[in-house]
């Protein structure tokens, strides 16, 4: 049993040298497998053995593998590694070295005879361990009697086999952190990839953004128009008719006068009352064309369209001509009650603010079923004046409020609203600096309230 | 009621608009001899009819006190051999039109009108009223005498019995 050694014998000053040159070789390779190769080539030179095997335990299986096989007669590898598998084993078992100086001995071990048979003179085989746990072995012979191994070699293998399992130790967490980071790096690619996918996405969804907004543009314009048009259109019918009626009759009557006072035996009696009739029609004709004279002015005065920039107004004349423009909608159903106060001119582009009362007051008609009122109210605070349009309508439901000034936004059936009317409005009031409020009541009415600053702060210079 | 057939057919016109009742009354008092008689409020229009014999009555759509589709409702009531036409404007034409089955009208007109087609469209309204009238004659008429061939039954009947 003397040549089986277990404990650790001192190692000499030389080898503690050779130790830390080791130290410094092995722990500057952090490639795995070439740090492996380097710790098994160190081993069998400074040991001088013949042949050496370096085993790492399989972190699934637990199984020691051979990683590095030094000197082998490569045809016979099985052969010899099973060999020396039973001396590896033990030191597996009890993690402790095994030191075979000179064979044939009576170690015991059983491979004793296969030894022979291979011609091995000595083994030495060290376990690698690391947090006292076992992470491999070093297996280490020769054929040479004369190289045979020493006590002092093992302890110098087990001084070398520690600095080597915390090298392996290393260079496995850096592996590890390299698969991260390749794992990593592959993975930032992937999203950069889907980052790439996604802004081009949203390149081209802002596209599409852009047209429906020009296009919302373009039918905002046409939302209003529509209703000046409406407005303006029922305004004109009447008088035109008559007109148009009107002149036919002249044409008619002339005819007939003709051939009345052409013909001697005409009764004059008979030609004035057919004058009489035309002189009142003439009349009628004035009548309506002082009304379409009046259409037309109020049509100016909303649009304004001999004045498209800030310009002092008196936004009650924009009020009346707007209520004008509308007249057709609430006439003989709805009471238009105005409260005008006494409110001081202001700058502004009246054109807009007109579209925004024009907006507001189309849906306190549509909101009232048959019959109801509509209060125009105005008045002024400090700095601003404030136009309430109130109606006795349907209301608002509660959970509709926040929505209403969204574009699109309506209630009304397919053909009636765009849902355009109050965002354009609330649009029109941002850029004079003033705001929309409302206060509703289910089936009892709304409050609109414009609120107009008198120094308006975006004014141009 | 009067007898028809003397006197010129009356025609009843409701419009809030003076301009639009001086002109359709002054055509027809120049081109037909009608009897014109026109309205500003539809409840002396109704009063009207109900004391009077009306031929034709035409209806503005839109209007202060009573639109036009309820006004010829009631005419309908008073009397349903009236003739009924509604006058409508630009924006009211298709709830106009869609009224004209509730109500049973004879027609629509289009302001502005054509006067031409307006004289046409009062014709045959008058016309068909005319017909349905004598339909309804006719049919008393008959009535009565399949009354009066019942008694006759009986008589003789009582007769042979
Ligand atoms: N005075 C009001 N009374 C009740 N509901 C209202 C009133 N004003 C607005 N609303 C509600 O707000 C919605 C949005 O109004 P907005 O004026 O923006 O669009 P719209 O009237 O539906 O359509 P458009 O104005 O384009 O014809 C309406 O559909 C309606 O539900
Ligand atoms: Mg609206």
């Amino acid at each position: 049993m003397s040549h089986l050694i277990t404990k650790q014998t001192n190692i000499t000053f030389d080898q503690l040298i050779t130790l830390y040159e080791v130290s410094r070789k092995i722990n500057s390779q952090l490639n795995f497998q070439k740090l492996l190769d380097e710790i098994m080539d160190l081993a069998i030179n400074i040991l001088q053995a013949e042949k050496g095997l370096l085993l790492l335990k399989e972190e699934d299986s637990d199984e020691l593998t051979v990683q590095v096989a030094r000197l082998m007669d490569q045809r016979k590898m099985d052969e010899i590694v099973a060999v020396s598998r039973s001396i590896i084993k033990k030191v597996e078992g009890e993690m402790k070295p095994i030191l075979l100086q000179r064979v044939p001995d009576t170690t015991g071990v059983s491979e004793n005879t296969s030894l022979i048979r291979y011609k091995i003179k000595s083994v030495i085989c060290v376990p690698l361990s690391s947090k006292d746990k076992l992470i491999g072995t070093i297996y280490l012979d020769t054929t040479q009697a004369e190289h045979f191994f020493k006590p002092a070699d093992l302890s110098f293998l087990e001084g070398f086999a520690n600095l080597a399992a915390i090298a392996i130790e290393n260079a496995k967490s850096y592996q590890e952190i390299e698969k991260l980071n390749t794992n990593l790096e592959s993975q930032v690619e992937k999203r950069t990839e889907q980052l790439k996918d996604k802004n081009e996405e949203l390149i081209t969804a802002y596209d599409e953004l852009k047209d429906a907004q020009m296009q919302l543009l373009r039918s905002e314009k046409m939302a209003s128009l529509g209703m000046l048009v409406a407005g303006i259109a029922h305004e004109i019918n009447t008088p035109l008719a008559a007109i148009n009626s009107n002149t036919d009759m002249f044409i008619r009557s002339f005819e007939k006068l003709r051939i009345k006072l052409g013909s001697p035996d005409g009764d004059p009696r008979d030609a004035l009352t057919t004058i009489c009739v035309m002189e009142n029609l003439a009349n009628v004709n004035l009548t309506a064309c002082q009304r379409l004279d009046g259409i037309v002015k109020t049509l100016k005065n909303f649009a304004r369209l001999d004045e498209e920039d800030f310009k002092l107004v008196d936004i009650q004349e924009g009020l009346d001509s707007t209520l004008e423009l509308t007249a057709h909608l609430s006439r003989n159903r709805i009471k238009v009650i105005k409260e005008y106060g006494d409110i001081p001119k202001i700058r502004c582009y009246a054109n807009q603010l007109n579209q925004v009362f024009m907006n507001l007051i189309v849906n306190a008609c549509q909101a009232i079923d048959r019959n109801g009122t509509l209060t125009i109210r105005t008045r002024a605070s400090v700095s601003q004046v404030h136009v309430e349009i109130s109606d006795t309508g349907s209301g608002i439901d509660p959970k509709h409020l926040s929505k209403i000034f969204d574009p699109g936004f309506t209630t009304k059936g397919v053909g009636v609203g765009t849902g355009l009317g109050l965002s354009i409005s609330y649009k029109i009031m941002q850029e004079h600096a003033g705001s929309i409020d409302v206060e509703s009541k289910k089936g009892k009415g709304t409050t609109f309230t414009v609120n107009i600053p008198i120094e308006n702060p975006n004014a141009p210079s | 009621m009067t007898d028809q057939n003397e006197t010129s057919p009356r025609i009843l016109i409701l419009d809030d608009e003076e301009m639009v009742l001086t002109s359709l009354s002054s055509f027809l008092e120049l081109e037909t001899d009608y009897d014109v008689i026109t309205f500003t409020e539809g409840t002396n229009a109704l009063a009207y009819i109900k004391e009077n014999l009306v031929n034709l009555v035409i209806s503005d759509y839109l209007m202060p006190d009573m639109d036009g589709i309820t006004f010829l409702g009631k005419v309908k009531k008073i009397d349903p051999h009236i003739t009924r036409i509604i006058l409508t404007g630009y924006a009211d034409k298709e709830n106009a039109i869609k009224a004209i089955n509730d109500v049973g009208l004879f027609q629509y007109i289009e302001k502005p009108w054509d006067n031409d087609d307006l004289q046409i469209v009062i014709r045959n309204g008058l016309e068909k009223q005319q017909l349905m009238r004598e339909l309804d004659k006719k049919v008393s008429e008959i009535q009565k005498a399949y009354g009066d061939l019942q008694g006759l039954h009986k008589e003789i009947l009582k007769a042979f019995a």
